[in-house]
């Protein structure tokens, strides 16, 4: 099991902390406060949250640093890992990985790089079929957490 | 999606709305089972979901009707605080209404397919589009984050408007709000969803093909032509 990164931990509870409501990313659930108690138990999440931390200053009108793109990269990468582990590809984490990379897609890909247009691409595909979103998500909810659920 | 998933949200939403009754805010009683037909009945109409799609229609205009005066009585906050808690949930409501009336839009415009000359159907469609267009004004302080449903609201009353003057109001406010998250072709979308309204209302014989007065008789329901590999890339809802 990782050690919980608790700089990780630090950066998305203070992004989270923003309540301003014109950058507050509760916009995308109420159940993204329950994220930081998951860091450090799967690389994927892990992966995810850094990249949403990393492109979060950046999203409005601002030109994207490298390392932005960087990992955003990496977690699409870390993302195809975990779907190609038949444990992890159906859990609670890769499901909120998933949907934090697609946060991160809104906020990060430059429409005129032809190398995110592959990742997106490649992205896409994985989770439709590979992911089986479906069954992950029955799975998900049978466990009876309504992290999705606000 | 399996029936399954479906009694696994309604149990976990039901738990949760245990926990914090508020029984005197309106609110939407359309469930997700009928939210997650939206996409079958716009890619794939038929004349067998109208029932099912009047029945839709008329619970969402009348839990939108009760918001509408919900938030009309909402007092007047004064200056914005946009880290206020009260304003946050003013915002979430409006939020809540509009993309409920714009979910009702979208199923005017399919039953008006079928009924083109139902004046009250067009009558509520204008309303809607004007309702949609004052409430992305309204949401217009929240920008980015806070209004952005929005855009997709706008999409849905770009596809459906039928007066030139709203239509071109509502361009504006549209590409008004491309400008938040340019990544995103909002205008591609409402074209695609546009044009699939108008392939129906060609295939029924409501409309010509060059969507003049109705001729054809009608045939086969499909939105031929305008198959996946057309639809907007990410277009999820629809």
């Amino acid at each position: 099991m990782q050690v919980p990164s608790n700089e990780l931990a630090s950066s998305l509870i203070g992004t989270l902390n923003i309540t301003d409501i014109r950058y507050a990313l509760e916009y995308y659930g109420y159940f993204l406060k329950d994220i930081p108690r998951r860091l450090g138990s799967s690389a994927a999440l892990d992966a995810a949250v850094k990249a949403l931390v990393t492109a979060y200053p950046y999203f409005h009108g601002r030109d994207f640093p490298p390392d932005a793109l960087l990992q955003y990269g990496r977690s699409l990468r870390a993302l195809r890992e975990s779907l190609g582990d038949s444990n992890e590809a159906r859990s609670a984490n890769t499901l909120c990985a998933v949907y934090i990379i697609t946060i991160c897609q809104v906020f990060s890909t430059p429409t005129s790089s032809s190398m995110f247009c592959d990742m997106n691409t490649d992205f896409n595909t994985s989770i439709i079929h590979r992911a089986g979103l479906e069954n992950m998500t029955i799975n998900w909810l049978a466990m009876g957490k309504p992290l999705l659920i606000s | 999606m399996e029936p399954k998933f479906f009694q696994l949200v309604s149990d976990l939403t039901n738990n949760s709305r245990m926990a914090t009754p508020n029984h005197d805010i309106p609110r939407s009683s359309t469930k997700l089972p009928t939210i997650a037909k939206f996409p079958q009945w716009i890619r794939n109409l038929t004349p067998e979901d109208l029932p099912e799609i009047a029945a839709a229609y008329l619970r969402i205009r009348n839990d939108s009707q009760k918001m509408r005066d919900y938030l009309d009585q909402w007092p007047a906050t004064g200056r914005t605080v946009f880290s206020s808690f009260v304003v946050m949930q003013r915002s979430r409501y409006q939020a809540g209404y509009t993309t409920l009336i714009t979910l009702g839009l979208m199923l005017n415009t399919l039953l008006r397919i079928f009924d083109p000359g139902n004046t009250v159907l067009s009558a509520e469609a204008a309303f809607f589009c004007d309702e949609i267009v004052l409430e992305a004004e309204l949401a217009s302080c929240y920008r980015p984050l806070g209004a952005a449903y929005i855009a997709l609201c706008l999409v849905v009353a770009w596809a459906a408007a039928e007066d030139l003057q709203q239509l071109a109001r509502i361009d504006s406010v549209l590409a008004d709000y491309q400008t938040d998250f340019k990544e995103i072709k909002w205008k591609d979308r409402a074209i695609w969803l546009r044009m699939t309204f108008g392939s129906y209302r060609v295939l029924t014989g409501s409309e010509a093909v060059d969507g003049g007065p109705p001729g054809s008789p009608p045939q086969k329901l499909r939105a031929d032509g305008l198959d996946d590999s057309s639809r907007p890339e990410t277009c999820c809802i629809m």
